[in-house]
Parts: C-alpha cells; structure tokens; sequence
C-alpha cells in the first residue's frame, strides 16, 4: 500500500512526500511534535506509553472505530485490508465531539491520513493528534 | 334578589380596590449571589489555581510514605501501566475534590435548600444543604457530608464523612476517614473561586488551602460522559496487552 511519510518539524506542516510503507512495524519516525496531545491527558499520562518526542504520519485504511470511552479508538491497516496492524486512541467522546468528531467521522473501509504519536518500544499502538478523512476533512483529536 | 345584588357590590368594590392600589414594590434583591451555570477550569490555563505543590503540603509521615509508594498516572513519575491510581485500577468515582479537578466542566444549580454541582465527568454530583447543622456522625460516601450557609456574598460549605480510598489529586495525595474540609466559594469578577481548606490530622501536621478559579462555560445540555471498569480493562487489555481475569464488555 502506498503510504506518505513526511517529516512534521511544525503541527501546521501538510505531508510532502510519499513513498511505500515498510510493513513489520518498522515505523519511520520522522519527526519531534512540538505539543503533547490534549486528548490523552484526561485519562492518563501519554508519556510512558507513547513516544510524546515523535510524530508519525501514514495513510491507511481504516478497520473500526469505536466510539468508547475513556478513548475513542481508531483501528488501521496499512496493507489497505481488514486486519488491524495499528491501533490508535484518540480523546474521550465529548472531548473530541467538541473538535467536530462524531461517530459517523469514520468508517471501516475509509482510507485516511492520520498523525500520530507511536507506541514506545514498538508497541504497535498510537495516540492521534489530528486525520484528514476520505472526503479532506481536517480533523484535530 | 337581594343576596345577588350584594355580591354584585362586593365584587365591584373589590375590583375597585384592586384597579385602584399602588403598584408593586420592586422585588427585594436576591440574598444572596446566584452562582448557578457551567463553570470550568481548563487545563491549561495558568490562572486557575489548583492544588499546592507536594513540598508545600504539610503531611504527615504516613501521608508522606503513603504518597511515595504510589505510582500515579500521569505528572513526573507516571506509571501508566502499573497505575495505583483508584480511578483507573478500580474506575472508582473521583471523589471530591478531585472530581472538580477534572477539566471537563460542571454545572450549579441553587434552590432555597440545596446547592448541587453536577459533574460531567461521569455524572457524578453532590449536595450541599443548606442551614442545617452537619452531622457528626455520618455515612462515609464518596462525595461526603456537605452544609452549608451563605455568609454575605459567600457560600461556606463544610464537609466530612469522605471515604479514604479516592486520592485528593492525581498526585495520588491520600487523606483519611477523618477529612473535613471548609470551603468558601464565591465570586470574583465573571470567574468562581473555591477556596478550600484541608485538615485531617492523620495526614496533614496543620491545616492548608487550596485555591481554584472556575470560569463561565456556555450553559446547556451537559453530555454523558460514564466511564466503566469494563472500559478501563478493555482499554488495557487492546492497548497494554495487560491481561483481564474478570467478565468484560468488549
């Protein structure tokens, strides 16, 4: 599946190049996020799971997104199949429902472009800070 | 006949007399300030107070002990995955006050009797009655025993009767069953202030005080936000791998 990749040195940065995404979760990491996510501080401490210095953007397909609390969670392929390989959380609920998400935002099958902090130690795991959905749609989580 | 037209004059009398009074007197000004509405701290502001430093809080050695053996969530030394924290190992209610260090907001609502501040954070609320004596001996609850009574233009909430399982913060700062807290609340400008004050000897050597500022939020429909052990686990178990050994909705 082809995947883009970009260095985000500043949040505002759009994605620049692409290239093919390296399966076995080889995550390139490609960048330091200048703002921690809001979205996880309300439940936990984002640090000691995620790698709050690093800053992935990918392309992938969506394979469920499950609108739950303490976080809405957002399931990725990045084969372009069913089977999740990434699994990432996004805010609570209302929190993310006050930046213009609902449950209906996204759907399996949608291919979107989503920024993420990964797992530390290669969990493959992820906590979003913002997706362009199918349609270009902007969204911070 | 008779018997009519006399009703009939006193009903006109009375209609005269009524066309004829003064108007009403303007209404006597509230007795006090309404500090009803959605009121929030955010979180990332820096004038809205908040719980003193560790190194300023004067606890006692068992507190001090207690509050070293746990690994809190988030801060300095989080411990996401081996969390002692009550609200997320046990998804147990926040208890007060740290319920209203929550960056979601919460609402007032004042009656002649009660003050209740309703917290979207997992629906929880509490009850501050109004002029009544506290009780001296009563039931440990989450939220505890609040009363209250305004003194001019603040309210002056006592409150005891806290179970000793919550933390006061995220921190993970403990108290006992003996805590009792007194809190004045009152207006400053648009904002809400709470002043509250800590004492309970088992874990703090003098009583301190906390200062927090609470802005207006847009009022309205509060949304649901009920979080369950059943959440809790799930989160850890898709996320952590962290192995779940009781029934679950997944």
């Amino acid at each position: 599946m082809t995947v883009s990749k970009s260095q985000i040195p500043n949040p505002k940065s759009q994605i620049t190049s692409s290239g093919d995404w390296d399966l076995g979760f080889a995550i390139r990491v490609l960048g330091l996020a200048l703002l921690m996510s809001t979205s996880a501080f309300a439940h936990h401490g984002a640090a000691s799971i995620y790698d709050m210095g690093k800053e992935t953007t990918i392309k992938a397909t969506v394979t469920e997104f499950v609108w739950t609390n303490p976080h809405v969670e957002l399931g990725i392929s990045t084969s372009g199949g069913t089977k999740t390989d990434l699994l990432l959380e996004l805010g609570s609920p209302p929190n993310i429902r006050n930046r213009g998400w609902s449950s209906r935002t996204v759907k399996a099958g949608d291919v979107v472009t989503v920024t993420f902090h990964p797992g530390l130690r290669g969990a493959k795991i992820g906590v979003v800070m913002k997706l362009i959905t199918a349609d270009g749609k902007e969204l911070q989580a | 006949m008779i018997r009519y037209l006399l009703m009939l004059s006193t009903a006109a009398v009375v209609f005269t007399a009524a066309a004829c009074s003064k108007p009403a007197a303007a209404p006597a000004p509230p007795a006090h300030p309404n500090i009803s509405g959605s009121w929030v701290r955010p979180l990332r502001d820096r004038d809205v107070g908040g719980i003193p430093p560790l190194n300023e809080i004067p606890l006692t050695e068992w507190a001090a002990t207690k509050l070293k053996a746990e690994r809190p969530a988030g801060g300095e030394n989080q411990d996401f995955a081996n969390t002692t924290d009550p609200s997320l190992r046990y998804a147990d209610p926040n208890g007060y006050p740290r319920i209203s260090l929550h960056p979601m907001r919460f609402k007032i609502v004042q009656t002649d009797d009660y003050v209740y501040q309703l917290w979207e954070y997992n629906q929880n609320w509490r009850q501050i009655a109004l002029n009544v004596p506290q009780d001296p001996d009563p039931a440990i609850t989450w939220y505890g025993n609040a009363v209250g009574k305004w003194e001019g233009d603040t309210l002056v909430v006592d409150s005891i009767g806290y179970k000793d399982s919550t933390w006061l913060d995220a921190r993970g700062l403990p108290h006992t069953q003996d805590l009792h807290l007194v809190e004045r609340i009152h207006k400053v400008g648009e904002n809400l202030a709470f002043d509250i004050t800590f004492e309970d000897p088992g874990a703090f050597t003098k009583p301190w005080t906390a200062h927090l500022i609470y802005k207006p939020s847009p009022d309205g429909s509060m949304t649901e936000n009920i979080y369950t052990i059943s959440d809790e686990l799930r989160f850890r178990e898709r996320f952590l791998n962290q192995k779940v050994n009781i029934p679950i909705r997944r």
